[in-house]
């Protein structure tokens, strides 16, 4: 994705009916929606199908809108509400831990790296997965949106619909609480 | 220390989601808002097997050859796709279990078809996919896997069937003020039809899994009956509301009564058990009482649910059906604590099988069955006890 101009003009294609067009928006966000929705639920199928939901309520809501200013912020805020569905018609929260199994599959495909590195690699991200399923969701989400996604507070902001200012200092916050779920580990 | 924390994090940009899933995703979505930017919806499963005949086949071709033979179900869809083509392939698809590679593109395709379906349609679709779940189930249950695997599938199943049943009731919600009442009560009554097979399916599927899964998985069937029991009592209102008491279809008359029945006969069976109870000793007399009094007020709704019914106030039957509900629930719940007290009644039955079973064996072997009774005796006679309370001896 080339930016801003590129964005308006495939959703502009995609109202006048070039469906292609979804493809590219697909292949830019489909990682990163992932990943926000698979650390907000408890396991990597239910992470495959909110992200599939959430892309098909995308393409509703850009063939329904008439402008759409910022479209990531739409998506993330798509892939908030799907997430919350979920969980409302699950009827309680459920906070598991992935299975590890899963886990392993991501790993595996790095094949850059040797087994000890892989096995440091995993055990690292295991552990960081599970400090982060452990927090409280206003931060985790901020987090994930800021490090994982590389939004900038601005962009978060649009997202949370809070203050630039609000999610500094959530993000301050979340990286405390991080630490202290962290702190008996290091 | 900040800075190591925000390293570790990093590495969860690593987190992807399977590259098969990715492709299939892909195409599935762009196969779907083609139909629909086109104007030509094309639910049913005519659409469904042309979105997984694409899905599959494009999926199986995106694998690199390194990934395939890493993931031998890959290499087996491929080896598929090749030999036969689509349609070999597009079965796998359909037929696919919790734990195969292709399920999440079933469910994938699923939440498509739900979500692009009219709101009319979305209830009915609903319920369809209820009845894939307990298809699925009923393949999991005869799996030759560990009691750990399979009480973890059985219960992500379960949850699956309370989630849809309770959406489908909200779809049920949502239509309820449309402009076509005919249409609406034809929807609930599709509805109310199926959840009650959700009902008999689950409960029998229950009795097929062994002692443990069922103890595991116990607390989500509960909860998926109850559901179903919600779904189908809220469906069977939206009938009656549609078409008024007098017209309502026989078929509504006919669901209620079946179901007044089924909580008749499980009240005789925590009968059963209180009447051995009384005979035992050293059974737990509080929960005795509890199941004695849960199951005498039970009784009373449900003979107000017959009356009704009789006088054909459906309303009112099945709301007092529905009261019935949790008490017959809570005094089945008693009976089970107190038949684990009475060691002729969980000793026999490996299964750990449910009162209903032990106390109709106990009938088959000691006591002549009763004659035949018609309806109204049944309901206000209570079953003939067994002789002793070492029928099993």
């Amino acid at each position: 994705m080339r930016g801003y101009l590129n964005e308006q003009i495939l959703i502009y294609q995609i109202k006048r009916g070039h469906t292609e067009s979804f493809a590219p928006l697909y292949d830019h966000y489909v990682q990163k929606v992932y990943r926000f929705v698979y650390l907000k639920v408890p396991s990597a199928s239910d992470a495959e199908d909110l992200t599939s939901e959430t892309f098909l309520k995308t393409w509703q809501y850009i063939k329904e809108a008439r402008a759409i200013g910022n479209l990531q912020a739409v998506i993330y805020k798509i892939a908030r509400n799907v997430v919350v569905d979920f969980y409302r018609k699950r009827g309680k929260m459920i906070v598991d831990s992935l299975d590890e199994s899963e886990n392993e599959i991501v790993i595996a495909d790095r094949v850059d790296l040797t087994l000890e590195e892989k096995m440091v690699l995993k055990s690292e991200m295991v552990l960081v997965e599970k400090a982060l399923r452990e927090l409280k969701d206003t931060y985790r989400e901020i987090i994930i949106l800021h490090y994982l996604n590389d939004l900038s507070l601005k962009e978060i902001a649009k997202v949370v619909e809070r203050s630039p200012g609000a999610v500094r200092v959530m993000l301050h916050r979340g990286i405390k609480a991080l630490k202290g779920k962290l702190k008996p580990h290091t | 220390m900040s800075r190591k924390i925000i390293k570790q994090l990093k590495t969860l940009q690593r987190i992807t989601p399977r590259s098969e899933w990715q492709a299939s995703c892909k195409e599935l979505l762009l196969s779907q808002v083609a139909s629909q930017g086109m104007g030509t919806s094309r639910p049913g499963a005519f659409a469904g097997i042309v979105v997984y005949t694409r899905t599959v086949m494009s999926g199986a071709y995106q694998y690199t050859l390194g990934a395939v033979v890493a993931h031998p179900a890959a290499m087996a869809l491929t080896a598929l796709t090749l030999l036969f083509g689509g349609s070999v392939a597009t079965l796998g698809a359909r037929h696919s279990l919790p734990g195969d590679t292709l399920y999440s593109v079933k469910k994938t395709s699923e939440n498509f078809q739900v979500a692009i379906a009219s709101p009319d349609q979305k209830a009915e679709l609903q319920m369809q996919l209820v009845e894939t779940r307990l298809e699925e189930l009923d393949a999991i249950s005869k799996q030759p896997i560990s009691d750990e695997e399979k009480a973890q599938k059985v219960e992500s199943l379960v949850s699956d069937v309370t989630a849809t049943l309770n959406s489908a009731g909200q779809h049920l919600d949502d239509i309820k003020g449309s402009q076509d009442p005919q249409r609406v009560a034809q929807v609930a009554n599709t509805v109310s039809q199926k959840a009650v097979r959700v009902s008999e399916a689950l409960s029998k599927t229950k009795q097929t899994l062994s002692k443990p899964v069922k103890q595991d998985t116990a607390p989500k069937v509960k909860e998926a009956l109850a559901q179903a029991n919600t779904t189908t009592t809220k469906a069977l209102a939206v009938v009656i509301e549609k078409n008024g008491s007098s017209k309502a279809p026989d078929d509504i008359k006919n669901n209620i009564q079946d179901r007044i029945k089924q909580a008749e006969e499980n009240v005789k069976d925590v009968n059963q058990v209180v009447k051995i109870a009384a005979e035992t000793k050293g059974v737990d007399t509080d929960q005795v009482a509890k199941a004695t009094k849960d199951s005498k007020q039970a009784t009373e709704k449900l003979q107000t649910a017959k009356k009704s019914l009789e006088k054909n106030d459906l309303s009112l039957a099945l709301t007092s059906l529905d009261e019935s509900y949790e008490l017959v629930v809570d005094a089945q719940e008693s009976a089970d604590a107190i038949k684990v007290t009475i060691p002729d009644l969980t000793s026999s039955d490996p299964n750990d099988a449910d009162v209903k079973d032990t106390a109709d064996k106990k009938d088959e072997t000691k006591t002549p069955p009763p004659e035949k009774q018609d309806d109204s005796e049944k309901s206000t006679t209570p079953p003939a006890p067994p002789a002793s309370p070492e029928v099993k001896k």
